[in-house]
């Protein structure tokens, strides 16, 4: 009896990894050329969207996606992930990886763009509307990422140093090491305001509002570059891909979940 | 629940399966060698052993794609001879699930190894037994209840794998995200309706199995 069910237990092992097997096996596709693109999760949804209808512009041409933060992704293709393409949240990854000849320099484009914004709680009572608002008293925490780790938290520092606001606020700020956090913070009132990205302050419409925009000019500009790598140069699937994401379609796409356009004009 | 997010629960728990039938057999391995075998290099192995313990997962997933990435020290042989890398494949998957739950398996297991009665054990080698022979038919299942309680936990480890995971296996969906990966993506996306549905079925397997196993082990300690 005991013997019978350790049996059993063992038996089902080799069962489970060959329906494993099977499965894995049935999901792969043979004639189409298939391409992965690994991409800043911020992208998730546009690009999922953008991916399906490149498909069908360009039957035989298929996109996986990878999902991650800009700086592991870069981690990965440097560790010799199998990624076709880059798409960065971040200047700085792009240009690591271009320095080091890991990404084909001449297909490199920058097809999205981003922008800083001030959110208050729904049903604040508070009364922001510009960012020099959060110097009033009532106001005494504001969310930002953390300018030593995240790219949100350097824009929002950069923001308000330049707004002459940076000395001021100091002791009301609250440093978050992931824009989700910061969101989170607002939508439940953990805290008065909070600075971060238009494409993330949109995801929580009903428990947010966007009280103001910072001015393009107060920080650096918010890019996201993209790149076929180096090795996957000759790949027809991925030059094709990156352009596309300059394409009407993708354009229109991007500016539905809140990006902003590059003037690059692509 | 979308194809992609049913795939994800399924994966986890075919990964973490999988990874556990690997840690059992090598964890109660490296458990017997370091709790009854003196030798070299002892503390030096006990120590690299429970380091994925101690280190956060991303930075084991980052040793990780260092060693087995296609230029990774090890990771670049394997592709020259064969072409295949592990990187960005369910096996990636396992291999994390394995290695950040390896630790587990084998504290428990020497717990269980050491807590044997020592004069049974010097019972059998009276008797002729090898000491192959010792380990496998005395110490092994004198010590059965503590390699379950630790297959649980590996298991469990394994199950709830995130960041070694999204490091050497990356996040495809529908591909190698496994469930705490793609309830991550969910979130991140605002997709709240998908994570919180994920968040109640990946919960409610989870726990069913554990229930399941620990009935399992009771109904077995009435038995003996």
């Amino acid at each position: 009896m005991k013997e019978n069910r350790i049996l059993s237990i063992l038996l089902m092992f080799p069962l489970m990894l060959a329906i494993g097997v099977t499965w894995a096996r049935s999901a792969q596709g043979r004639m189409t050329e298939r391409i992965l693109v690994s991409a800043a999760m911020s992208l998730k949804t546009p690009l999922e969207k953008i991916g399906r209808e490149f498909s069908r512009d360009y039957p035989g041409f298929e996109v996986d996606f990878n999902f991650g933060s800009s700086g592991s992704l870069r981690m990965q293709i440097e560790g010799g992930a199998p990624v076709d393409v880059f798409a960065s949240a971040s200047v700085r990854h792009m240009n690591i990886l271009e320095k080091r000849k890991l990404i084909h320099g001449k297909s490199r484009t920058d097809f999205a763009g981003n922008e800083i914004t001030l959110i208050v709680p729904e049903n604040a009572s508070n009364t922001v509307t510009l960012f020099s608002d959060l110097e009033l008293p009532g106001i005494t925490r504001i969310a930002i990422g953390n300018p030593a780790t995240s790219p949100a938290g350097r824009y929002a520092e950069e923001t308000l140093r330049s707004l002459g606001l940076w000395e001021q606020l100091g002791e009301k700020l609250v440093l978050c090491e992931h824009v989700r956090q910061i969101l989170d913070y607002v939508a439940r009132g953990e805290v008065d305001a909070g600075i971060l990205y238009a494409t993330d302050a949109v995801l929580r419409k009903e428990k947010i509002r966007i009280a103001a925009w910072a001015p393009p000019e107060t920080h650096g500009p918010i890019i996201y570059p993209a790149a076929v790598l180096s090795k996957s140069a000759e790949s027809k699937a991925s030059q094709v891909f990156v352009k596309y994401l300059g394409s009407e379609t993708a354009r229109g796409i991007l500016r539905k979940h809140g990006f902003v356009l590059t003037e690059s004009g692509l | 629940m979308t194809p992609e997010s049913f795939h994800s629960i399924l994966l986890s728990f075919k990964v973490a399966a999988v990874a556990t039938l690997f840690v059992v057999p090598l964890g109660m391995s490296l458990a017997y060698l370091l709790s009854r075998r003196r030798f070299r290099g002892r503390t030096v192995l006990d120590v690299i052993l429970t380091l994925p313990l101690v280190l956060p997962p991303t930075v084991t997933g980052y040793y990780l794609v260092v060693l087995l990435g296609r230029n990774g020290l090890i990771g670049r042989t394997i592709y020259e001879w064969t072409g295949w890398s592990v990187m960005f494949t369910a096996a990636a998957a396992v291999l994390a699930a394995a290695v950040v739950s390896l630790p587990l398996m084998i504290k428990a297991g020497r717990a269980a190894i050491e807590s044997v009665d020592e004069e049974l054990v010097a019972a059998s080698f009276t008797l002729g037994r090898s000491e192959f022979e010792t380990a496998l038919r005395v110490i092994m299942p004198l010590a059965g209840r503590g390699i379950l309680a630790g297959a649980v936990l590996a298991f469990a480890r394994a199950l709830g794998e995130f960041g070694a995971t999204l490091m050497l296996a990356g996040n495809i969906p529908g591909r190698t995200a496994t469930a705490p990966i793609a309830i991550f993506t969910a979130a991140a996306g605002g997709d709240w309706h998908t994570a919180h549905f994920m968040v109640a079925v990946f919960s409610l397997i989870s726990a069913a199995c554990l229930f399941i196993v620990n009935r399992q082990m009771r109904s077995r300690e009435n038995e003996s």
